[in-house]
């Protein structure tokens, strides 16, 4: 469902939420990642990995877009990716 | 002659600083991938001569997109033995995510210098980079630029002739990710400080733009005053200004220089046949009334939001509030960008198509850049031609327009299966244009309509004598008489106004005038129009972009939506009798 490219596991942990399930306003360490390779490439070239700290903006409603922040960058995401990210919320 | 290849993240100012070294208009804007085709230049400093490359901005050194592949190829061609430099863009605002690339580009053990960009913005958003730091960890010349306001770009030019590989000797193991990331988080914790400071007002905006509820409520508040604005800004320079202008002084003049002509083939090419600035058809008359009168106010407004807009850095954001819709499409939001753009005009809109992933994206999205809208010349056009039937009448157009085109795209997108990929985009910061900037982008824009338009009326003029001479008018008008009669409802003079349109749209549409349609003729006619072929330049483009194949069968997708569609608005104004 990631664009084209064959599905990729990177790790996964158990007990852990995905972007989709944070608050508006929460943080969360990265602790998996699974999508597309395209866009799994393109999040770690921006830094989103295991172990980055990403804090949710926004998301839109119905399933719409979802934006983090990672540093000073904000990337908006479909919910799709969002859905492949998995976090351990912060604080 | 040396190479030089500006590299970096997209959006962070390349084109800009591209414009301020060859001090050429490379186009630029505040979002991910303004640029989708490579700009080169040349410029000479201190006795020698460079050429200058500037290419579509990547997050790393493996490509996805036909944007990503030219970029790495120009990176790729960097020859170190004929003095060949990368410059490496950063956005000094965002430094540890643009280290990612610039560690990928050291490893390629190619010379380069680091040039920190929009470092004029650094102290208001609280951070602090220690230059020198910076360039011992790199092991590479670091210079600080604002290409926005043009500071330090002497400075990095100088700096060229110290460009060398960085001494850092990155193991593999440094370019898989999470071993770079650490190593970057080690330069940064070194290099740079963070303060933390209060949102500004700006970053309050973008928060509010984004907003589930604040995000449509902004973008309905921005289409509404953009269309009024428009409106009335394009209006107002028609009848205050422009009209007046031309009616008073310019007519009068044009026809007394008329009767002194010679040869009457000329003046007819000319100035044409009665006084009707319309319905004239001289390319002095009705080319400058077409071109100057009626369109431009219009593509002054038009570009001088849009420009604003796409400066200011609020299309992406409005991409993430249109991406729901566009899945309904098959596509994710970004697509919305190309379709804005063809608002305007469809050669840069086409171009900027190269920036999405997928063949499938790209066709369903020259299909909603083909059909949703006509360019903005055509659009000026029917608004001031429409208006006098009323607002209805032009608003029906519009409608027929999207309906039409929301229900083509439905068709390929069944026809074209597979899923579409997913949005993923950077939203750059707000930014407030700065003037200069955006009056020397409106200007450029302003030229390159008035370098297309006059010649392609004289051009189009010509063909038509051309061809009326050789009976070739009369064969087809005699040919679709009966089709268009039956199918569309209008009179057989539409056929030179096809022809005419292929070279201009606009003028296509101006051409109705002296045919005395009824209302319910007219919006059928301008949807057919505005649909049944893209115009010349549009045409080349689509070529170029897609390859003739593909081409072609956008363009007979096109066409068959465009008898299909206005065949079923005849049909509809027939029994509903309008």
């Amino acid at each position: 469902m990631l664009g084209k490219g064959r599905e990729v596991e990177e790790e996964c942990v158990g007990d852990s939420l995905d972007l989709t399930s944070l608050r508006d306003g929460e943080s969360g360490r990265v602790v998996g990642l699974r999508g597309g390779r395209e866009a799994l490439e393109k999040l770690q070239a921006m830094g989103i990995g295991i172990g980055a700290v990403v804090a949710k903006k926004s998301s839109a409603a119905r399933r719409g877009p979802i934006v983090i922040e990672k540093g000073r960058t904000q990337v908006a995401l479909g919910y799709g990716i969002a859905k492949g990210i998995l976090v351990e919320p912060i604080g | 002659m040396r190479k030089i290849v500006l590299a970096g993240n997209p959006n962070v100012g390349k084109s800009l600083l591209f414009s301020r070294i060859t001090r050429t208009g490379a186009a630029t804007a505040n979002y991910a991938g303004t640029t989708v085709a490579l700009d080169v230049g040349r410029f000479i400093f201190r006795d020698e001569d460079y050429e200058l490359v500037d290419g579509p901005g990547i997050y790393s050194l493996e490509g996805f997109s036909e944007a990503d592949a030219s970029a790495l190829r120009i990176i790729g061609e960097v020859d170190p033995a004929a003095g060949g430099v990368i410059v490496d863009v950063i956005d000094a605002t965002n430094l540890e995510r643009n280290l990612g690339l610039t560690l990928q580009l050291i490893s390629t053990g190619k010379p380069m210098i680091v040039c920190l960009n929009f470092w004029d913005e650094t102290k208001h958003r609280g951070v602090a980079i220690d230059v020198p730091a910076l360039e011992r960890l790199l092991g590479l010349p670091v210079i600080p630029t604002s290409a926005l306001d043009g500071s330090g770009v002497a400075e990095l030019v100088a700096a060229l002739s110290a460009a060398r590989p960085s001494p850092l000797k990155l193991e593999p193991a440094a370019l898989e990710t999470e071993y770079r990331w650490r190593l970057i988080g080690e330069i940064v914790g070194e290099a740079q400080r963070l303060e933390h400071r209060h949102h500004r007002f700006l970053e309050r905006l973008s928060d509010f733009t984004l907003h589930p509820v604040g995000g449509p409520l902004s973008a309905a508040i921005v289409l509404v005053s953009t269309l009024l604005f428009v409106r009335f800004l394009g209006e107002g320079l028609v009848n205050e200004v422009l009209e007046p202008l031309y009616s008073r002084v310019y007519a009068p003049f044009v026809a007394g220089f008329a009767r002194r002509l010679p040869w009457e083939f000329l003046s007819s090419l000319l100035v044409g046949r009665g006084t009707d600035p319309l319905g004239s058809f001289g390319v002095l008359t009705s080319g400058i009334y077409i071109a100057l009168v009626l369109v431009l106010p219009y593509f002054f407004s038009f570009y001088l939001v849009f420009g604003f807009l796409e400066d200011f850095g609020y299309l992406p954001r409005l991409a993430v509030v249109l991406d729901k819709m566009f899945h309904r499409l098959g596509l994710h939001g970004y697509s919305s960008i190309p379709v804005m753009l063809g608002l305007g005009c469809k050669v840069p809109a086409l171009m900027s198509t190269r920036m999405l992933g997928s063949e499938r994206e790209r066709t369903l999205t020259i299909a909603l850049i083909l059909m949703s809208a006509p360019c903005l010349p055509q659009t000026s056009m029917i608004i001031s031609l429409g208006m006098n039937y009323g607002v209805n009448t032009v608003l029906a157009v519009f409608a027929s327009l999207l309906a039409i085109a929301f229900l083509t795209n439905l068709a390929i997108n069944a026809m074209m299966r597979g899923e579409s990929s997913e949005f993923f985009t950077e939203l750059p910061a707000y930014r407030v244009p700065k003037a200069g900037l955006f009056a020397r982008k409106l200007g450029r824009r302003i030229a390159e309509y008035f370098a297309e338009v006059l010649p392609m009326i004289a051009v189009g003029i010509l063909v038509l004598n051309v061809l009326d001479a050789l009976g070739v008018i009369a064969f087809i008008t005699e040919a679709i008489k009966g089709p268009v009669k039956a199918l569309l409802g209008l009179p057989p003079e539409i056929a030179p106004i096809m022809i005419l349109g292929f070279l201009r749209k606009d003028v296509s549409i101006a051409l109705l005038a002296p045919l005395g349609l009824s209302s319910g003729q007219f919006v059928v006619a301008s949807v057919f129009l505005a649909l049944y072929t893209p115009c010349v330049a549009a045409f080349f483009t689509l070529a170029r972009e897609s390859g003739i194949a593909s081409m072609l069968k956008v363009v007979l997708l096109v066409l068959a939506a465009a008898i299909l569609g206005s065949s079923a608005l005849h049909g509809i104004f027939a029994i509903f009798g309008a």
